[in-house]
């Protein structure tokens, strides 16, 4: 019994400690390199994408970017990368 | 992933419908399979997936796709799939590496360093007669013992390496110095007149002068002897160094004909093109006839490039023959003498290179056939010339 309990344990006290880590931690990032690059992350779903606009839903708003020749690539763990010409980013 | 990564590793690209992109970007997102490098064509757009990924992504979907997609495997391994039946490309590829890796068993090219007085054509003669030249089976060549041989056979070359870097061999010379060169050599000699004269000063290092100063000399006449007989050490040879100047006369003469025959290009020429590959030829040329009596031969080899950067060991050579005939001319006065002032000066700056001239006196004759320059001159030259004494 003891030997079943131990690791339980301890897969909660890695729990417990990650959600205190994240409580701590900004839940949405975005990254700007000059006009030409965009790191989002903290993303739950696309909402809408096309090469002028898209817009990215997140875990506190929605963000909405126009640009033109927008790319879009995810890199796993809720990052979303845009590369392309950025025009603008509104935050709904 | 980097364009590398998805050819030797594999990917997927997915195409999808414009209104259906949506839906499987974030079918992707909520099962945290990372896509990328993604594109707009004709109304879908693509997508590419990793192969563990896209197994994923197939496993979600179930049999089939669930927004209409459609997927094409790329990578190394999905172009051999796709092509597996064609063997001659397999065996394209089998040769081409073949090739690459034998090509770097040959010298390729050979560069000579450190040589000042030697000629570069020297240095490959004598690579050449042992073995050492382009296309060369690197693995094959000692070349520590063709630099030891070489050093052994040429007298003025003190130090010789080959370094191999790669497929080229850089050859590294140093040459023996002419004064060492002759330092080795302390046989018993005697230094003799080399001209008729009036001995003006000594710079006698080694040996006894055997004429005092002013005294006149006769050519041959011995100036230092190597046998020096002491009290002390007794009769011994010695090598005889030095310079002794005298004042001497020296005459040159230049004769040129008036009728000469000239060499005259006719303007025709042949050109014949060959690929030199190592030390192999191969003739592009149809015709190998030359139709010309005389004839100058003009050879020109250039070598090529890959991109015009990389350097291969193959030359392109054009032998040019160009058809020249002997007319007779006749030269005029002024011609006649400046080829003559011309044939007197190249005598006269050898000979005289170390003079100190005193004075200097020309006579110019002309008959029917020709024209002649005659020089004196009055100078003071080292007219010391060694002799080397003979053991009898």
């Amino acid at each position: 019994m003891k030997k079943q309990s131990k690791p339980r344990a301890k897969k909660e006290k890695i729990a417990l400690f990650s959600r205190a880590i994240a409580a701590t931690m900004p839940r949405m990032t975005l990254e700007c390199a000059e006009r030409h690059a965009l790191l989002l992350c903290g993303c739950k779903k696309i909402e809408a994408y096309s090469p002028e606009e898209t817009v990215i839903s997140t875990a506190v708003c929605r963000v909405r970017v126009r640009g033109a020749c927008l790319r879009i690539s995810f890199t796993g763990d809720g990052k979303i990368s845009l590369c392309g010409t950025v025009s603008a980013i509104e935050f709904e | 992933m980097s364009k590398l990564t998805r050819f030797l590793f594999g990917a997927y690209t997915l195409c999808v419908p414009a209104e259906r992109v949506r839906d499987v970007f974030n079918v992707l997102i909520t099962n945290n399979i990372p896509f990328g490098k993604t594109g707009e064509k004709e109304g879908s757009f693509s997508f590419c997936l990793s192969p563990k990924g896209y197994r994923r992504y197939r496993k979600i979907c179930g049999e089939k796709f669930l927004f209409g997609e459609s997927a094409r495997e790329t990578g190394a391994f999905a172009i051999l799939c796709r092509y597996r039946l064609r063997f001659g490309m397999f065996a394209g590829i089998l040769l081409f590496a073949l090739s690459v890796f034998l090509s770097s068993l040959f010298v390729w090219d050979i560069n000579v360093s450190g040589n000042v007085s030697i000629t570069e054509a020297e240095i490959f003669e004598r690579l050449d007669a042992y073995g050492f030249r382009l296309g060369t089976f690197i693995p094959g060549a000692d070349t520590d013992e063709i630099c030891e041989r070489i050093i052994l056979e040429a007298g003025n070359i003190s130090f010789m390496k080959i370094n191999m870097r790669g497929t080229v061999a850089s050859v590294e010379i140093h040459e023996r110095k002419a004064d060492a060169a002759a330092e080795e050599d302390r046989s018993p000699s005697n230094l003799v007149a080399k001209y008729d004269g009036q001995i003006e000063r000594f710079e006698v290092s080694g040996g006894v002068p055997a004429v005092e100063y002013l005294q006149p000399v006769k050519k041959g006449e011995l100036l230092v002897s190597g046998a020096i007989d002491s009290n002390a050490l007794g009769y011994r040879l010695v090598q005889a160094r030095g310079k002794v100047f005298a004042r001497v006369t020296l005459t040159f003469e230049s004769v040129v004909p008036f009728e000469n025959t000239e060499k005259t290009y006719t303007g025709k020429e042949i050109s014949q093109k060959s690929i030199k590959f190592f030390s192999k030829s191969l003739n592009l040329s149809k015709n190998t006839i030359i139709p010309y009596e005389k004839y100058d031969t003009i050879v020109d080899e250039e070598k090529l490039y890959l991109f015009g950067i990389i350097e291969l060991p193959i030359y392109r050579v054009t032998v040019t023959y160009k058809e020249y005939e002997q007319a007779p001319h006749r030269l005029t006065r002024d011609q006649a003498y400046t080829r003559a002032q011309k044939a007197l000066s190249e005598q006269t700056e050898n000979a005289l290179a170390e003079a100190e001239i005193l004075s200097r006196k020309t006579v110019f004759s002309e008959n029917e056939t020709g024209l002649k320059l005659y020089t004196e001159v009055y100078c003071i030259i080292d007219i010391a010339e060694e002799v080397k004494i003979s053991a009898n």
